[in-house]
């Protein structure tokens, strides 16, 4: 086997020594966010960072929705579902909110009377 | 892979650029700088568009440092981003430019006497290498300009050493053949 090299210096990016140092500074230079992060991640508020920004996307979540509940139930929410409680101020019938709140089952009539009361 | 005259290991020097340490990842870019402009040139047939890529390459792969299971073989995961990112940019290039593709290496401007010899050998050489298949110009890149070794190759590109050693002695014989007996008198060894 032919074991003669092909000469590429012609295309080889280090032979300008320049230009191949001038390459590498811009790769390093557009590195330098991620290796900041990088640097920051191994100190204690570094790391407390890296739990915060989950955290707080999730409470911004939970604050999000739970504004949305009260919402819907409007103004006088609270009384609402201290009287009724939850599953009819979601409007849920009255009859099957009972039927959950006691584990009791309900038979075949009650269900039907149920439907037809809600319709 | 190939390692620096420095005694560091690249595993050593993949652990520090993951705790963000700039020098180590400057050297990881010196060490493997040629051989990911090898595998870009050999996809993209382009100086400056392998360039580019290999400067993303390296910044995806530090983003994804994390990633790199088995950081003695950091070349072989960086050559692997590398690949899809050039293949990627050739599937976006063809696209957008809608023409064939050639191998065309940029020639720089120049009036000197050994510039112009430079820049007609450099037009010779990309015309013989964009005779040869991807996989043909990726080996005999790495293998005669950045000096890997076929286990090395091999290893980079998921082919065996035998497979490595034929797409060299073909390459090697397309591009003589390309470049006709007074080039390759004049210029190769």
């Amino acid at each position: 086997m032919n074991d003669e090299r092909i000469d590429f210096s012609p295309i080889d990016p280090t032979k300008d020594e320049a230009r191949f140092e001038e390459t590498i500074s811009s790769i390093v230079r557009d590195a330098e966010v991620e290796l900041e992060r990088r640097q920051g991640r191994l100190t204690v508020v570094g790391q407390v960072g890296q739990w915060w920004w989950p955290l707080l996307a999730a409470a911004t979540v939970i604050i999000v929705v739970s504004l949305g509940v009260l919402w819907q139930l409007g103004g006088n929410g609270s009384a609402v579902l201290t009287e009724n409680g939850i599953e009819e101020s979601l409007g849920v019938p009255s009859q099957v909110a009972t039927w959950i709140r006691s584990d009791e089952l309900p038979t075949t009539s009650d269900l039907l009377e149920t439907i037809e009361v809600s319709q | 892979m190939r390692q620096s005259s420095t005694s560091v290991t690249d595993a050593s020097l993949v652990e520090q650029a993951r705790s963000g340490s700039t020098p180590a990842f400057e050297e990881l870019v010196r060490r493997h700088f040629r051989a990911a402009y090898a595998v870009a040139l050999a996809i993209l047939g382009n100086q400056m568009d392998a360039e580019d890529v290999c400067h993303d390459g390296f910044l995806k792969a530090l983003e994804r440092l994390d990633d790199c299971r088995n950081p003695d073989k950091f070349a072989a995961w960086l050559l692997q981003i590398v690949r899809n990112r050039a293949r990627n940019y050739r599937a976006y290039r063809k696209v957008r430019d809608a023409v064939p593709l050639e191998f065309t290496v940029a020639v720089a401007k120049s009036d000197s006497a050994r510039d112009v010899d430079q820049s007609e050998l450099r037009r010779l050489l990309q015309d013989a290498l964009g005779k040869l298949t991807d996989v043909q110009r990726e080996v005999v890149l790495l293998h005669d300009m950045e000096g890997w070794k076929h286990r090395e190759i091999a290893q980079a590109l998921g082919i065996s050493e035998v497979a490595a050693r034929q797409h060299l002695f073909v390459a090697r014989r397309q591009l003589r053949e390309s470049l006709g007996p007074q080039v390759a008198k004049e210029y190769l060894p």
